[in-house]
């Protein structure tokens, strides 16, 4: 379980990279109004990241501030998430900024943010190599100690 | 109103719902002015609102509107998205469901000399689009040309604020209809509307009523958008406002050469006006308008004149004001046309 989560991060966070991509493409060519572009992005992400975005669609639709339903979307969604306090943090700075400026502000935001990501994926996929192989060390160790013990 | 109230915030939306009928009938404007009294037009006349929705004259005790109110609308007109409305506030002005156009000012960032967006939005101007359907009635017998089913090419005049968008708006409504009280049939009629003014778009759709068979190009520049309908949308009548520019008669001399009719509006008082400025001369000297239909101050239809040998077809009563401007259904005589000017 603890092995799996390790492996599950990385995957998120590059999930949202690949969302928050898609969303500046909604932003910069189509100036697609958030709530419909978090609906598109939402849709074509895959779970459990794709219904933050479509949770924080909801939630402004009815009649929260954009960075209050980002707010919502992530916390509501973040127990069931492989996500850190500190991926949260970066994500939640991103949602003071989203739909308040025009595109090439909101374009240095995105990046700002993807960019953050990556680094912390990088961190994340190490972390998952070492810990994953000390966690199926460990299991390994055990069925030895077991099959000892059984003799 | 109601697409007007879903883009007022809270305390905003408060106050305006609870004025009294009668001055919901005549709002013309609201207008928010970041850390100044809230203030309202009914029909000319303006007035400053307390927090409770009443009307008073002393700005002392008027409801201040704060900075939050304006960024809180900004985001509500906007659905949280100001970067879906940088065209518009380039422009300075946006038009909501419904047809009601805001305009807006703040801080303009320029880039390379033009205006690139504006930013700390301090102004709004939220304008009631209202209609005033049966505006031409009066117009129309002599702008017909009964016996070919055609519109004359028509100029109409205008003063600032004396109905020349609003006529034109029903005329266009009534031609591209048909008109059976005068065994008219309608006519396709293609509009170039680049202030958004003539029928109100949002996202491409008419909200004001401009007829069955009306073609409508949005946000277009006149010239452009005239020669871009002409060939694509194949016209009968050709309808734009505010011509002026030696590149609008241009398009217009197109228009006539493809034997479509044309029906513009002009800024002026009379057609001596009109020869003081080169391009309109020009056009006049070309002998093209077969009506021009002259309206004055006070939303007055002052005469409709024949093109050809310049006599008065029609002379409408000075002073007398015409009974067009008719607001909903309370009957409230105004003297003055409101629509979304």
């Amino acid at each position: 379980m603890v092995a799996a989560n390790y492996d599950r991060r990385p995957k998120q966070l590059r999930a949202f990279i690949g969302a928050l991509q898609a969303l500046e493409t909604e932003i910069t060519y189509a100036a697609t109004p958030l709530p419909e572009a978090w609906e598109r992005v939402g849709r074509q992400t895959p779970q459990p990241v794709g219904a933050i975005f479509n949770n924080a669609r909801a939630a402004l639709t009815g009649g929260l501030s954009a960075a209050e339903a980002w707010q919502k979307g992530l916390e509501d969604a973040y127990q069931e998430t492989a996500l850190t306090r500190q991926d949260l943090e970066v994500l939640l700075e991103l949602g003071h900024c989203l739909g308040v400026s025009y595109r090439d502000d909101q374009v240095k935001h995105l990046q700002l943010t993807k960019e953050n990501l990556r680094q912390l994926e990088m961190a994340a996929q190490e972390e998952a190599a070492r810990q994953v192989k000390v966690w199926r060390y460990f299991g390994v160790l055990g069925g030895l100690v077991v099959a000892l013990l059984l003799y | 109103m109601k697409e007007i109230l879903k883009i007022l915030p809270g305390e905003l939306r408060r106050i305006i719902s609870q004025l009294p009928t009668s001055s919901l009938n005549l709002l013309a404007e609201i207008r928010l002015r970041s850390e100044r009294p809230l203030m309202v037009n009914l029909i000319q006349q303006d007035a400053f609102l307390t927090r409770e929705g009443s009307i008073i004259s002393d700005p002392a005790d008027a409801y201040r509107v704060t900075g939050e109110d304006m960024l809180k609308t900004i985001q509500l007109m906007s659905n949280s998205s100001v970067y879906a409305l940088e065209e518009e506030l380039r422009n300075g002005f946006l038009t909501l469901p419904g047809g009601h156009r805001v305009g807006l000012v703040g801080k303009v960032n320029l880039s390379e000399g033009r205006i690139k967006t504006i930013s700390h939005i301090g102004g709004l101007n939220i304008r009631v689009a209202r209609q005033f359907p049966g505006t031409a009635d009066k117009v129309l017998p002599f702008i017909i040309e009964k016996e070919t089913n055609r519109l004359y090419h028509t100029l109409i005049l205008s003063p600032p604020c004396c109905g020349k968008t609003t006529l034109l708006r029903d005329v266009v409504r009534q031609v591209s209809n048909g008109i059976p009280a005068l065994g008219f049939l309608g006519v396709t009629v293609g509009v170039v509307d680049e202030r958004s003014e003539i029928a109100g778009c949002y996202k491409g759709v008419p909200q004001l009523d401009v007829g069955l068979r009306t073609d409508v190009l949005d946000a277009c520049p006149k010239a452009q958008g005239m020669i871009l309908l002409i060939r694509s949308m194949a016209p009968e009548v050709l309808a734009v406002d505010e011509i002026g520019r030696m590149e609008d008669i241009q398009a217009l001399e197109e228009a006539l050469n493809a034997g479509i009719r044309v029906l513009a509006t002009i800024h002026g008082s009379s057609i001596e006006d009109l020869n003081r400025r080169p391009a309109l001369d020009y056009l006049l000297k070309q002998g093209i308008f077969q009506r021009f239909v002259v309206l004055g101050k006070g939303v007055t239809l002052k005469e409709i004149i024949n093109g050809q040998d310049q006599q008065p077809l029609m002379r409408g009563e000075s002073n007398v004001k015409t009974d067009w401007g008719r607001p909903g259904d309370n009957g409230l005589r105004i003297g003055r046309l409101h629509g979304s000017r």
